[in-house]
């Protein structure tokens, strides 16, 4: 999953959503979800330090 | 015998029975996605749903699957076909090309794994290929990380062959009853020397070298126009196999939209320009607040899938709103639907608002 780009999204509480994903060209909203194989591998490259979620808006 | 004990020995046999197939859509009626894909050299790309290619550190191997339309055995109209188009100059020690197929453990407990009355089971297939050879097959078993494999040989070039394989059941480990990944199906295409190393013919701990063990042929792979292709998969409980059980297509298709679904219709693919099938409502009647649309999905995920929003035009992380095509803000992506919302500071106050989509919860 070659991520290029990570971004937390807020929903209207301000909760943190989803992230935006941008995979290969193509933007993702990724649900903060363990059993969403997306989710996983997004946590897995942020414990390997190879990739950083920005905050929300 | 009797007839009323043949139907006895039927009934116990299971082979009269429904839902024998553990297998979702086996017959590769199913192709969401689209028919074909080309140049493929990445891992997790799908065609026909549900099962998918990984690739393990190749250089030049390309290849295109579709879903391919079966003329020449009777029975099945469609298979997954690989096709070759940049071969592999060789295949090194690290490097493996599969087809996997995954499932839920909720959905395979009457396997009775981690006991010692675990059921044996049957995988059953016809397969295929321009290369005659032996081809592994592995069970791999998430819960425990367990493994089980075994062969097959294709004997004659270009003609359809069924395959019976049968597996003991595992005793080492339970399968763990939820949505995760407990259960992948690997159909090896090619094997280097790492990967082919240990015995697998019974149930133990996962081992590199035991993941497709006995694999005689990498010829698919560097091969330009190789082909390999698949149809009528059935796994089933059981030392036996029995004749594939079909399904209707509707069936196979609510099925496989548990993991993925889209807005557009069967046969448009994600991102082409239209509206059919998109979601629709229109924006409050005052700018003060935020205007929301839902998306119900037509059948409940597996888990919270990753959405992937597109406007009309097809272009990905958006949505039409006003006329525009805006970014969106994903409300609470979950099993049943996920909600949208706008400002109607930037759109405008009645305004259309619409949404096409992806929704990915695969394994």
């Amino acid at each position: 999953m070659n991520i290029t780009s990570a971004k937390y999204q807020a929903n209207l509480e301000g909760e943190n959503t989803c992230i935006i994903v941008v995979v290969d060209g193509v933007t993702m909203f990724v649900p903060l979800d363990p059993a969403n194989t997306n989710y996983a591998e997004i946590q897995r490259q942020v414990a390997a330090g190879t990739l950083t979620i920005a905050d929300a808006d | 015998m009797s007839k009323a004990a043949e139907l006895a020995a039927l009934i116990g046999s299971q082979t009269a029975q429904g839902n024998r197939n553990l297998i979702i859509n086996g017959a590769m009626q199913v192709a969401q996605r689209g028919t074909s894909s080309t140049g493929l050299h990445t891992s997790g790309n799908y065609t026909t749903d549900r099962f998918s290619l990984v690739f393990g550190n190749e250089d030049e191997l390309r290849v295109t699957m579709t879903q391919n339309s079966v003329t020449d055995l009777p029975g099945f109209a469609n298979s997954l076909k690989v096709q070759t188009t940049t071969a592999e100059s060789a295949i090194a020690a690290d490097e493996s090309y599969y087809i996997i197929n995954r499932y839920e453990g909720q959905d395979f407990q009457q396997l009775k794994y981690g006991t010692s009355n675990a059921l044996s089971t049957t995988l059953s297939f016809y397969v295929k290929s321009s290369v005659t050879g032996t081809f592994a097959v592995a069970i791999y078993q998430t819960d425990g990380n367990d493994i089980i494999g075994s062969t097959y040989t294709i004997n004659s070039a270009n003609t359809w062959e069924k395959k019976e394989i049968t597996f003991a059941g595992n005793t080492l480990a339970a399968i763990v009853d939820d949505n995760t990944n407990a259960i992948m199906i690997d159909w090896f295409l090619a094997a280097g020397s790492n990967f082919t190393s240990v015995n697998n013919t019974s149930w133990g701990g996962y081992e590199t070298g035991k993941l497709a063990f006995g694999h005689g042929t990498n010829a698919v792979a560097t091969t330009t126009n190789a082909t390999w292709e698949i149809t009528g998969v059935q796994w089933e409980l059981g030392e036996q196999a029995t004749p594939f059980e079909h399904r209707s297509f509707g069936d196979e298709l609510a099925r496989c939209q548990r993991y993925y679904q889209k807005s557009y219709n069967y046969s448009v693919a994600p991102g082409t320009n239209t509206q059919d099938g998109a979601t629709y409502n229109v924006t409050q009647a005052t700018s003060s607040y935020p205007s929301a649309g839902y998306s119900h999905f037509k059948v409940e995920m597996r888990a919270a899938p990753t959405i992937t929003s597109y406007d009309y035009g097809g272009t990905s992380g958006k949505m039409n709103a006003g006329g525009s095509a805006v970014t969106p803000v994903i409300q609470d992506p979950a099993q049943r639907g996920f909600g949208n919302y706008v400002s109607n500071t930037s759109v405008g106050v009645n305004s259309s608002v619409a949404i096409h989509y992806e929704a990915d919860a695969e394994l």
